[in-house]
Formats: C-alpha cells, structure tokens, sequence
C-alpha cells in the first residue's frame, strides 16, 4: 500500500514538473555586470536598452554565444517575444548583487489615446489605450513617448508597445498604482505591420476548428473555434495557417493564436481553388445572385430534379440585340445585406453566344429593370439547359454599374454546345 | 469404467447442448454467405470523377476564371488602399486633408476587407454548386450501373472505405461513361 501511494505521489510530482516545464521556456539568468541589450546577435548592432546587475531575465535561442532575451514572465515561446539580444558569458545563473531596476514613468492615459508606430502623427496606428489605462513610459522623442506595458521590467525599445503623446499622460499617484498591463501588444520587433488592418484574411468560421499551438496536428491543441467566429488568417506555410484575432493590426507570426489547416479553415477554398477537395462540402441552396454560404453539407443529390431535367425550352416573347429571349423568373433576394434584384432569362440560339453579347442582353436588362441602391443579376439559360438548375452567364450589375461577367462551360454539358 | 465427478445424464444433457450450438453456428454462417452473395456493394470515387472526368476539368476551369475574376477586384481594391496609403505617408498635408484621407483610408481598408471575405464566400459556394452539377449527372449513370451490375449499395465515401477490390470499383466506369455523355 505505502508503495502504491509512493508511487501516485511521484507520478502527480512528475505531472506537475511537466506542466510547469511546458508553460515556461528558456532559462532565468541574471547579468553579473550592467549589460547593453542589441537589436541582433552581434556588438555591432543598435543599442536597444539595458540591463542592470543582477536583473532577472528569460534566454533563449543561443546562437553564437549570443542569446534573445526576454521578460521573466514572457510565456510566448517565439523570438519574436524578444526584447533584445546579449552575450551568455555574462548571464550567470545565480544572482549576486542585484541592483534595483528603475526606469521609465508609471503613467495614466488621460484620455482614450492613440499608440502609433513612431513618433509621428502620420504613422501607423497599432493601437489605443483606453482612459485611465497604466503603462510604463520612456525614450522620450519631442512631443511623444514611448509607451511600455505597465508590467514591463526591461528597459528595451524593442520591448515597447509604440509611441503616444506625452500630453495624453498623467501621473500616476502613490496610492492609485496597481499593476496592470496594457491591454494591446507589445511593438513588433521588425517592422513588418501593413497600416491599421489590411493583411491576410478575415473570415468566418463555418464549423468547428482546432488550433495548435504549431503547424502540425500532432502538437498541442491551443483552442477551438466555433462556427460563426471571425478571426484572421495569413502565413501560409505547408498547407497550415496561423490564425489571429480578427482585430489584430500587427502582422507577426508570433502574435497567433493558433494554428490551423488551411483545409479545416478554408476547406483548400482559397482564391485558387481546388475542387474535388471540397467535394464533401455541398450546399442544397439555388443559385442567386450573390452566393451564399451556409455551414458545411453533405452533398444532397435531388433525384427529381435529375429524372426531370429534360423538359422543353421555354417559348420566348421578347427580342433584344438579335436575339430571342424571355424572361422566366424575377426575384428579389437579400444577400450580406446588400437587396439584389435576380432576372432568370431563356436566350433562344442556335450557337454559343460570346460573353460579350451576355454583357450586351445583360445590360439593356439592367438599364431597364435596375432599382437605386439595388443590384441586379442577369441569370442566362441556353436551349437545352434545366432552368431550374445552373446558369450558362452570370452577369451582375451595382445600381451604377457593370460588376462582373462570368459563364459556367460546366452547364453546357448534355446540351447541343458542347 | 464409469469416470466419477460429472453424472452421466449431465454428460448427455451437455452433448446435445454442443450438437445443438453447433447446427446454429453452422446454420448462421450458411445464410450469411448466401447473403453474401445476394448483396453486392460497390464502390465510386466522386473525388475522381471530379478530377479525371471532362466535365469535371471544366468545371475546375471555370472556377479559375471566376477566381481570376474576383482577384481582378481585390486588385483595383488593394490599389485604392495603397493610394491612400502613399498620399498620406507624403508629409504635405494639412490637418484637416490629413482628416479625410484618414477617414478615406478605412473606408477603403474596410471595403477591400469585405471584399475579400465576400469573394472566397462566392467561390466557396459557387465550388460546391458545381460539385453538385456534375455529381447529379454521375448520379443517373451510377444508378443504371448499380442496376445493370446488381449492386445492391454503392459507397461513395473515400473515407470510410477500408479495402475496396478493384472489381467493386465502378469509378472509372462512370468517367468513361460521363465522358461519352458530353
């Protein structure tokens, strides 16, 4: 008995060892002399900051002798997390004579305030900080200064959030001064950042998706998205994509939060598609204008529809640009909030007519049946076609103007013009 | 010698039990293999007759150009973005230009951003309408084949399919029959 309990102690130690080893990475050092921080592995790279004697640090990434350094809290296992770069032989691993590190202001936003990538009002803006949210200030330039998370207790440029104006800054009083950090990111270390958000891809999660903490399904699972939620997609790499919070403004690999196959995520549905992969996903929706997406289905095949296919070509009433037309259906859809207006028409020819005479039809349909702040689909059928199915042309005007045109060779098939 | 421990009628009892377990079990198998035989499940690839059949390789064109459409629009709307953009980095301008063309520039960015978003939605749901198209046409030659073959079932799940003989697989019967079908 005692054996067995020894052993259920020691298995719940071990477990516990393990947990704490995968939530930190590195090692804690401490600088035995006052150290300069660099912005790459070598002494001939930009001074960045500095760190005094004694001062607890995380390294990581030895290279060269050199090693990233990080905050002694910092659970981003990325040298993008970085705050700057030193050389080991001075990073001991016990700490003898520290010195108190003390830098920057404990400031209060004044007001909400705007943190921008310099210091200029022309720069990027990469976040905001709400009224009355601490951070950590230093590296005065003119009229700005550069902004810290309130925790941060390296003294590094490249550990700084950005730049705001010193005048939207108060002091923080003596009693006021808890400890919070800022809520947006840390300053990407290389400027990579598109302005505001205009990188990768938002989109909508349409089922279940797990992320991993790398790209591979064999490491740890971080989190699940539920279908509905909107995040941000980019770094392509091996068929793997790293996802971010749709509100993210810093295009950094490392600012992720997962990642996830680009097939689970986009079901291989990119702008270069690939179709037989997403066999499996189907919809049961007709055809409309717009396309819609719905959650994932299984291919529902209407046997009806098959049997029946073959019915006699609608009789046409109309003329226009030469040729014979009716106008089978008009509807009126909404569509990701947008009112389109949708023209089923039968074109009575003998040969394939050019995309360009679709335009033409189209056009003359438009101008007649268009509606102010409503778009318009022109659905084309061709003798031989199951009106009730897929369109040949799919021409779709704005309220102001042509859109865009495209035909399906595909519906053709079992007709006279293939 | 009569053996002591298990009394004899026990001894018969047990006997027909096993006689009687044994007819059952050769009884289950028989049928099972006569039901074996009467069903016939075969197997189709779709992702084959999507990738190998003519149909299916145009309906791959077509989706590349509806592709090369949207893109063509995604362009012209990361241009207007990229504008914005350098006219703002120039330095020149006034307060209120400055203003406005801040307010010009998320406009834009969040236009692009919908742009995007609406465009993969579009091809998503335009790949699976064609998918279906050309699966409804495989459809009415599939059943004649079952018919015609004697299946009973045909699988179409790749994936769930463990082993499948090659005699059972009726894919490329169906391409070939698709591809005359044009």
């Amino acid at each position: 008995m005692r054996i067995f309990i020894k052993t259920i102690v020691s298995a719940f130690c071990l477990v516990l060892l393990t947990a704490a080893a995968a939530s930190a990475f590195g090692e804690l050092r401490y600088p035995d002399r006052p150290l300069n921080l660099r912005d790459g592995r070598n002494s001939r790279t930009n001074r960045v900051g500095g760190l005094v004697q004694g001062q607890e640090v995380r390294v990581a990434f030895l290279e060269n002798g050199w090693v990233a350094v990080f905050e002694p809290s910092e659970t981003n296992h990325s040298e993008d997390a970085a705050v700057g770069y030193t050389n080991l032989k001075y990073l001991k691993t016990e700490q003898v004579n520290p010195e108190k590190s003390k830098w920057g202001r404990l400031m209060e936003a004044v007001d909400e305030t705007t943190v921008h990538s310099k210091a200029a009002g022309l720069s990027e803006e990469i976040g905001s900080l709400a009224k009355g949210e601490l951070v950590r200030t230093d590296f005065p330039e003119d009229d700005w200064i550069m902004v810290f998370p309130a925790s941060a207790t390296i003294r590094s440029k490249m550990g700084a959030i950005g730049f705001a104006r010193k005048k939207k800054f108060k002091k923080v009083s003596a009693k006021n001064k808890p400890v919070v950090t800022a809520s947006i990111s840390k300053r990407a270390k290389n400027d990579e950042r598109d302005v505001y958000t205009s990188w990768g891809k938002v989109l909508t999660v349409t089922g279940s998706v797990d992320l991993y903490r790398k790209r591979s399904d064999k490491s740890r699972r971080v989190v699940s998205l539920a279908a509905g939620e909107r995040v941000r997609v980019d770094f392509l790499e091996d068929g793997w994509l790293a996802v971010f919070k749709e509100e993210e403004r810093l295009r950094k690999e490392y600012r992720a939060i997962g990642f996830a196959s680009e097939e689970q995520l986009l079901g291989k549905n990119d702008l270069s598609v690939s179709l037989a992969q997403t066999l499996a996903a189907a919809t049961s929706e007709q055809q409309a204008g717009p396309a819609t997406t719905g959650t994932q289905q299984r291919v529902v095949l209407d046997k009806n529809r098959i049997t029946s296919s073959k019915r006699p070509d609608p009789k046409t009433d109309k003329v226009v640009h030469g040729y014979k037309y009716k106008i089978l259906k008009k509807g009126q859809t909404k569509q990701q909030g947008e009112t389109w207006i949708t023209l089923k028409v039968f074109l009575a020819t003998t040969k394939l007519p050019k995309q360009d005479a679709l335009i033409d039809i189209s056009t003359t349909l438009w101008k007649q049946y268009r509606r102010v702040s409503k778009k318009l689909a022109v659905l084309i059928y061709l003798p031989g076609m199951d009106t009730e199915d897929l369109s040949y042309g799919v021409v779709k005007f704005s309220d102001e103007e042509l859109e865009e045109s495209w035909v399906r060779k595909t519906t053709l098939f079992g007709t006279k013009f293939r | 010698m009569v053996r002591a421990g298990i009394p004899f009628y026990l001894r018969v009892i047990t006997m027909k039990i096993l006689k009687i377990i044994t007819f059952l079990i050769a009884l289950t198998l028989a049928s099972t293999a006569v039901m074996a035989q009467q069903s016939k499940v075969g197997f189709l690839n779709p992702q084959r007759v999507i990738m190998e059949s003519k149909v299916g390789r145009i309906a791959q064109e077509d989706l590349a150009r509806l592709g090369q459409e949207k893109d063509k629009h995604i362009r012209k709307a990361r241009e207007k973005v990229e504008d914005l953009q350098i006219k703002l980095e120039t330095g020149t301008l006034t307060v209120n230009e400055e203003g406005s063309l801040e307010k010009s520039l998320r406009l834009a960015i969040r236009d692009y951003e919908q742009l995007v978003e609406s465009s993969t939605m579009e091809l998503k749901g335009e790949e699976r309408r064609l998918v279906k198209f050309i699966m409804q046409r495989a459809d009415t030659i599939l059943r004649r084949l079952a018919k015609d073959l004697g299946f009973t079932m045909i699988l179409t799940d790749p994936e769930a399919i463990g082993y499948v003989a090659d005699s059972m697989d009726i894919t490329d019967r169906v391409i070939r029959e698709l591809n005359t079908m044009e």
